[in-house]
C-alpha cells in the first residue's frame, strides 16, 4: 500500500503483529466503497482518532490482540493505551520501526 | 489594639459564589478531584435534554467564599462531536441555553499523560477565561521520576499551574488556593471566540512545551504492562475473568446472608413492636402489614446490592473494567453489541437502573440503545425473592451429578436464561447492514481503587436504592393494601375477604388472559403490585394469601401453601414469566428518560411481556405433559 505522503513501506495499523511498533504515518480517508457498505458510519471517526492521540508523527506499538479473529487490538499511541476493532486500526497508516 | 483586629477581616468584595467549571481528559482522575472538593455536598442529574450527567457540588474557602463546582464530563477535546462534548464546548462559551457561564475553568490534566492532556488545555485557553491547570495524580508521576516543572509550565502557559493529588487528602489544597487568587471578574465578559483547531498543530506545540517543561516524560507505568499480559492474555485472561466473576456472584449470595437475617429480623420486630403497641385496627395492619412488611420485603435485598456494587467500583477505579470489555468485545460483537455494554449489563444483576443509566459511556447511539433493550432480560436482585419463594417451594433440595445442588442449577439455568435470551434479542435488533461500530476504548493505567470514591459512589446506590423504597414500593404497598381491603366480603363468604375486593376482582378479570399460561387469580392479582417492583409480587402474594406474618418472614410461612395450592407447572410458568416479566415501572421510568421518548419504554414492555407470555405458555404446556 503506497501514498503520496506516507513512505513507501507505511503498513496499516491492523497489519502489524504484537510488539510491532513505529510511528503514526497518517490517517486515511475512507474509501468510498468502503464507506457505501457502511450507511451507519461516523463521519467524525478520523478526526476522534486524531483527538484520542494517533496525530502522525506520535510513536504507537501493538501490545495485545483478542483471541478471535485477532480483534479488538490494544495499542499504545503516545502515553496511553486504546483498543480500536479492526476497521479502526485499518484507518491507521504506521511507519514501522527502521529494525 | 482593639478587639474588633483580631476577627477576621470581611472578605472584599463581599463574597458571591462563583461558579468553577472542571474540564479534563476521561481517567484523569477528573472525578476524584471533584469529590475531593465537594465531598457528599454534590448533585447529581442530567443535563436539560439529554442524558449526559451533570454533577454539581459546594466548596467553601478558607475565605468563607462559596465555591460551585461543575464536573463537566470528560473529553479528548471540544470539538463538539460526541454529546459529552457539545455539552462541555457550549458550557464553557457560555452558550448552553439553562447552563450559566462558568467564572473560572480549572483544566485537570494527568500528570502522566500531559502530551495528551496539554491539547485540551491550549483549546480551552483560547477562550481567555479565569483558568487554572491542576496537574493531578503527581504522586504517580514522582513515583515513576516523571519531573515536571511547573512554574516553567505556568510560564509558558501564561496560567496558573498546580500539583494536585486527587486520592490523598487535602490533595486538592494547591488549587484551592490558586483558585482564590484567581482575578474573577465581578461581571462576566463572553469567552473569546473558540477558533477550529489543527489537532496536529496543537500536538506540535505541546511537545516543545514538554520538552522545555517536563523531564523523563516518557516514563510508563512499570506493572499495567506486565498485568496486563495475564489479563488481556486469550486463555488466562479469560480464565481469569470468569473467576472474577464467579467470586463477584458467590461473594453477592454468601456475604449478604447475615446482613439479610439482620435487617430481616429487625423489620418484623418493629412489625411486631407496631403490632404489641397500637390498638387493634385498620391503621395498625396498614403499618404493621403494608408499610413495614412490605418495605422490608425489598430493603432485604439492599445488602446484595451494596456487595455487587462494592465489586463493580472496584473493578472500575483500578481499571480492570475496559480490560473486561476488551475481552468480551469480539464476543459481544458477534450479536451486534459493544465491548463497552458489558459494564452496563454487569450493573443490571443488581438493578437495571444504574445499569441502564450507565449506558451512557457507549457512544454509538445504536448500541446504547440495544444496550438499554436488553438490560432488564439481566437478573437483577428484584427477582430473587420471585426465584427464592418458588425454587424453596417447588424444587427439592437434592443433590444432582454428585456435587451440584438442584436448586442451585435451576437458579443458575434462570440467569442463563435471562443471558442467552439478552444476547438472542440483541442479535435480532443487530443492523443487517454491515455496519462498523468504533470501540476506541482506553485501558487506563492500573491504579489502586481510593476508599474515598468507593465510599461516596456506594452511598449515591444506597441512597437511590433506599429513596426508592420508601417512595414507589413504599406507596404502592398501601395503596394495595386499600385495594385488597375494600370493598369487605359480605355475610357467610366462601372465599377468603380479597376474593371479593377491588383487587380481587382485577385478579378475576386478569385470570381470564393468564389461565393459558397457568396462572389463578392470586397470582394475577400479585402481578398488579409487582408492575412498580418484581420484588413486591412476593409480598402481595403473601398479603392475598391472607396471611398474618411480616416481611420476609410471608415467604417461609408463604412458601409450603403455595407449594400445596399450585401445580408445578404454574411454578415453572411463574419462574419462567419472571425472567422476562416486563414489571418495573422504575426502570421504564428511567429508559423514558435516558431516551427522552416514549417509544422505547413501550416497545420493551411490549417485547418483554410477548416474551413473557410466550415462555410461560411453552413451559406451562410442556410441563403438564409430564
Amino acid at each position: 500500500m503506497t501514498t503520496k505522503t506516507a513512505p513507501r513501506n507505511a503498513v496499516s495499523l491492523d497489519q502489524l503483529k504484537v510488539g510491532d511498533g513505529g510511528f503514526v504515518g497518517k490517517i486515511s480517508q475512507m474509501t468510498s466503497a468502503a464507506l457505501a457498505s457502511m450507511a451507519n458510519f461516523d463521519p467524525h471517526l478520523e478526526r476522534r482518532l486524531m483527538e484520542i492521540g494517533f496525530i502522525p508523527g506520535e510513536p504507537l506499538k501493538v501490545l495485545h490482540k483478542g483471541f478471535f479473529g485477532g480483534e479488538p487490538i490494544a495499542v499504545r499511541i503516545g502515553h496511553s493505551t486504546f483498543a480500536l476493532r479492526r476497521f479502526e486500526a485499518a484507518l491507521i497508516s504506521v511507519i514501522p520501526h527502521d529494525e | 489594639m482593639n478587639n474588633a483586629a483580631t476577627l477576621t477581616p470581611l472578605p472584599t468584595p463581599l463574597p458571591h459564589s462563583p461558579l468553577v467549571a472542571l474540564v479534563g481528559n476521561p481517567n484523569c482522575g477528573k472525578t476524584a478531584l471533584f469529590n475531593r472538593l465537594t465531598g457528599a455536598r454534590q448533585k447529581v442529574a442530567n443535563f436539560a435534554g439529554v442524558t449526559v450527567e451533570r454533577k454539581i457540588g459546594r466548596y467553601i474557602g478558607s475565605s468563607g467564599r462559596i465555591w460551585q463546582i461543575l464536573d463537566l464530563p470528560g473529553t479528548y477535546s471540544i470539538n463538539a462531536n460526541t454529546p459529552d462534548e457539545q455539552i462541555t464546548q457550549s458550557v464553557i462559551t457560555g452558550q448552553h441555553p439553562s447552563e450559566p457561564l462558568p467564572d473560572a475553568l480549572v483544566c485537570v490534566v494527568d500528570a502522566t499523560n500531559l502530551r495528551r492532556g496539554l491539547r485540551i488545555a491550549l483549546e480551552l485557553k483560547q477562550l481567555k477565561l479565569p483558568m487554572v491547570l491542576a496537574v493531578n495524580m503527581m504522586d504517580v508521576a514522582t513515583k515513576r521520576h516523571i519531573h515536571i516543572d511547573l512554574a516553567a509550565l505556568s510560564a509558558t502557559l501564561g496560567m496558573p499551574v498546580v500539583d494536585t493529588v486527587a486520592v490523598r487528602a487535602h490533595g486538592e489544597a494547591n488549587l484551592v488556593a490558586a483558585l482564590e487568587q484567581l482575578p474573577l471578574a465581578a461581571e462576566k465578559h463572553p469567552p473569546a471566540q473558540l477558533l477550529p483547531t489543527s489537532v496536529m498543530e496543537l500536538q506540535d506545540e505541546v511537545n516543545a512545551i514538554l520538552k522545555q517543561c517536563v523531564v523523563n516524560q516518557h516514563s510508563a507505568s512499570p506493572w499495567t504492562d506486565k498485568i496486563d499480559r495475564v489479563v488481556l492474555h486469550p486463555i488466562l485472561g479469560t480464565a481469569l475473568f470468569l473467576l472474577l466473576m464467579f467470586l463477584v456472584f458467590q461473594a453477592v449470595f454468601s456475604w449478604a446472608a447475615g446482613p439479610m437475617d439482620l435487617i430481616k429480623n429487625g423489620m418484623e420486630q418493629l412489625g411486631n413492636l407496631v403490632q404489641d403497641t397500637m390498638s387493634e385496627g385498620m391503621l395498625r395492619e396498614l403499618i404493621s402489614k403494608g408499610i413495614i412488611g412490605g418495605s422490608g420485603a425489598v430493603l432485604v435485598f439492599l445488602p446484595q446490592i451494596v456487595i455487587l456494587f462494592f465489586f463493580i467500583l472496584t473493578l472500575e477505579d483500578s481499571g480492570y473494567l475496559p480490560r473486561a470489555a476488551f475481552l468480551l468485545d469480539r464476543l459481544m460483537g458477534s450479536v451486534g453489541l459493544s465491548g463497552r455494554a458489558f459494564i452496563p449489563l454487569l450493573s443490571s444483576f443488581a438493578c437495571a437502573i444504574p445499569g441502564i443509566m450507565s449506558t451512557r459511556t457507549i457512544q454509538n447511539p445504536r448500541d446504547r440503545l440495544t444496550t438499554i433493550m436488553i438490560a432488564p432480560l439481566m437478573t437483577c436482585s428484584a427477582r430473587l425473592p420471585v426465584y427464592a419463594l418458588i425454587i424453596a417451594a417447588f424444587i427439592p433440595d437434592q443433590t444432582v451429578l454428585g456435587i451440584l445442588n438442584l436448586q442451585g442449577v435451576v437458579l443458575f439455568i434462570l440467569y442463563m436464561a435471562g443471558i442467552l435470551s439478552a444476547m438472542a434479542v440483541a442479535w435480532v435488533l443487530k443492523p443487517r447492514n454491515k455496519t462498523h461500530h468504533a470501540l476506541m476504548l482506553e485501558l487506563p493505567d492500573y491504579r489502586w481503587p481510593n476508599l474515598h470514591n468507593l465510599m461516596l459512589g456506594l452511598w449515591e446506590r444506597i441512597r437511590i436504592f433506599v429513596t426508592r423504597v420508601g417512595t414507589i414500593i413504599l406507596a404502592l404497598m398501601v395503596l394495595l393494601w386499600f385495594l385488597s381491603s375494600f370493598p369487605g366480603a359480605p355475610e357467610h363468604a366462601d372465599h377468603p375477604a380479597i376474593y371479593y375486593s377491588i383487587a380481587g376482582l382485577l385478579g378475576r378479570g386478569l385470570e381470564v388472559l393468564f389461565a393459558p399460561i397457568g396462572f389463578n387469580w392470586q397470582i394475577c392479582i400479585a402481578l398488579v403490585p409487582g408492575m412498580a417492583a418484581r420484588e413486591v409480587a412476593v409480598a402481595a402474594l403473601g398479603t392475598v394469601y391472607a396471611l398474618s406474618q411480616h416481611g420476609d418472614n410471608l415467604a417461609q410461612t408463604l412458601q409450603p401453601l403455595i407449594a400445596q395450592s399450585w401445580s408445578l407447572p404454574t411454578a415453572l410458568s411463574l419462574l419462567a414469566w419472571y425472567v422476562f416479566a416486563p414489571q418495573c415501572i422504575a426502570t421504564l421510568s428511567v429508559v423514558r428518560r435516558e431516551t427522552n421518548s416514549w417509544r422505547y419504554p413501550l416497545i420493551m414492555v411490549s417485547y418483554l411481556f410477548g416474551l413473557a407470555y410466550l415462555a410461560s405458555f411453552l413451559t406451562y404446556r410442556i410441563a403438564l405433559l409430564f
